[in-house]
């Protein structure tokens, strides 16, 4: 190709022709085929070497793009990140909600894929309630869940304890729950009665502190405090009974605990729950619910 | 690899410095990825379709009449949209669908030395003059550049013939 018409297609192909060199150009392409395909070479020459070029720089960039393929797919990670939130939000609901029992936690913390340990059950080692409600699980043994054999429980007469060892583990042992445990009043029966007694009572405590307060004289301390703790429990073998020492009244079996009302009468302490009423006698040991047939009288 | 102020990225770039290339790769690649993958492109496209963008941008820049006042970012991201519409409306298709000689012309120019390459890739990518060749190749004059020039594309052009198999004749 000749160095004159490689300048002349060069300005073509750079659109510098203009004017009567454009129009001589074309004629000249026209008439002439060889320079035609001169135009058409030089062309794809050109195209050719842009063509490398970028080809190249674009490997370049290639190359130096800090790519990496992610090892798990978009899509997967949303859905593991799906079931993490879920799963915390379940955890933390089951854990601090009011909802949480113990039974959901147990669940939670997947104690079946524990290794099951021999449980040794100790009544002793537990707190002064437990101990309380154990009893009635050892004594009245007519529970349908927890069955074991005879040689595997020691029972010591006169305690409220009992030590059970179990190998087998089958066996489920359940406790006692504390459903609520409240504080309340025991609604006096004649009320209107008793008031001037009540108010007697009042001056003679009145004159007692008037005399001499330091005196330290005895006051009447035999008036009772009519504040009673009634503590609702519920037994797996659904005992039903009472204890009642002090000023506590441990009731089992109860199952609304806000239709129980503490009646007083004739300094004997009955509970209504519903429409039936029992009485309430103190003791230390376990007993059963005794309806109370007798009417209150409202003429005393 | 330094920062580049924007004007320092236009200049580079009609200078023909390549580092600047991977200074904006870096820059740019991670949320140009992250940009693509939300619009539906497959991570693993995003590679190419970046560098095709980046390129894009390069040779536009690279034209004299680029204004030094343009924001580079700004006219990234642009052409990142505009590609990824362009995508959009021709689908799956291969971008650019390069004809077989075009092919041959690349593989013959990638066979030429490095000093013949550098000296055609400025004259038809870059667009330059005679004189601007001469003062960034250090030539003593723009006679001596064109000379270079021609040495250069008489070989390049015998190679592509000889690869064609044109009559040398016919030419």
């Amino acid at each position: 190709m000749k160095s004159e018409n490689r300048k002349l297609i060069d300005r073509y192909l750079q659109n510098s022709l203009s004017g009567l060199e454009l129009k001589n150009f074309m004629d000249r392409m026209e008439a002439d085929q060889e320079f035609k395909s001169q135009v058409s070479f030089q062309n794809n020459l050109i195209d050719g070497i842009r063509k490398a070029e970028d080809s190249r720089l674009r490997e370049l960039i290639e190359k130096h793009i800090d790519y990496k393929k992610p090892l798990i797919p978009s899509a997967l990670k949303l859905i593991i990140f799906f079931f993490v939130v879920a799963g915390a939000g379940i955890t933390i609901w089951n854990f601090s909600g009011k909802e949480s029992t113990e039974n959901k936690r147990r669940y939670l913390l997947f104690d079946i894929f524990r290794q099951k340990k021999p449980e040794i059950v100790n009544l002793n080692t537990g707190s002064e309630n437990e101990k309380e409600i154990k009893v009635p699980v050892s004594k009245n043994s007519k529970s349908n869940i927890v069955s074991p054999s005879p040689e595997s429980i020691k029972e010591s007469v006169g305690i409220d304890t009992a030590s059970i060892n179990s190998e087998n583990p089958d066996i489920v042992f359940k406790k006692d729950q504390l459903l609520i445990s409240i504080v309340t009043k025991a609604k006096v029966e004649g009320d209107e009665i008793q008031k001037p007694i009540n108010s007697d009572n009042t001056i003679a405590q009145n004159t007692t502190e008037a005399l001499n307060p330091l005196a330290d004289l005895p006051g009447n301390e035999s008036i009772e405090n009519d504040n009673y703790i009634i503590e609702f429990w519920v037994s797996p073998v659904n005992y039903k009974g009472y204890k009642f020492y002090n000023d506590r009244i441990v009731l089992f079996g109860i199952e609304e605990p806000d239709a129980v009302q503490l009646i007083k009468r004739n300094d004997k302490l009955l509970f209504k729950y519903g429409k039936e009423l029992f009485s309430l006698e103190r003791s230390e040991n376990f007993s059963p619910f005794i309806p109370e047939t007798e009417k209150p009288s409202i003429s005393k | 690899m330094g920062r580049y102020s924007n004007q320092e990225i236009i200049t580079s770039i009609q200078n023909g410095d390549e580092d600047v290339l991977f200074y904006l790769t870096g820059k740019y690649f991670q949320s140009s990825r992250r940009w693509l993958r939300r619009k539906g492109v497959k991570d693993s496209d995003t590679p190419s379709v970046f560098s095709n963008i980046l390129l894009k941008v390069f040779r536009e820049v690279q034209k004299s009449d680029f204004s030094k006042n343009n924001d580079v970012e700004i006219f990234f991201f642009n052409t990142l949209k505009e590609e990824l519409n362009h995508i959009r409306t021709i689908g799956n298709e291969k971008i650019e669908k390069q004809e077989e000689d075009a092919l041959v012309v690349a593989r013959c120019f990638s066979i030429l030395n490095d000093e013949f390459k550098k000296i055609l890739s400025e004259r038809y990518v870059e667009n330059l003059s005679f004189e601007q060749i001469a003062s960034r190749e250090n030539f003593s004059n723009p006679v001596i550049a064109e000379f270079e020039f021609t040495k250069a594309f008489s070989q390049f052009e015998s190679i592509v013939k000889s690869r064609l198999f044109v009559d040398p004749k016919e030419l």
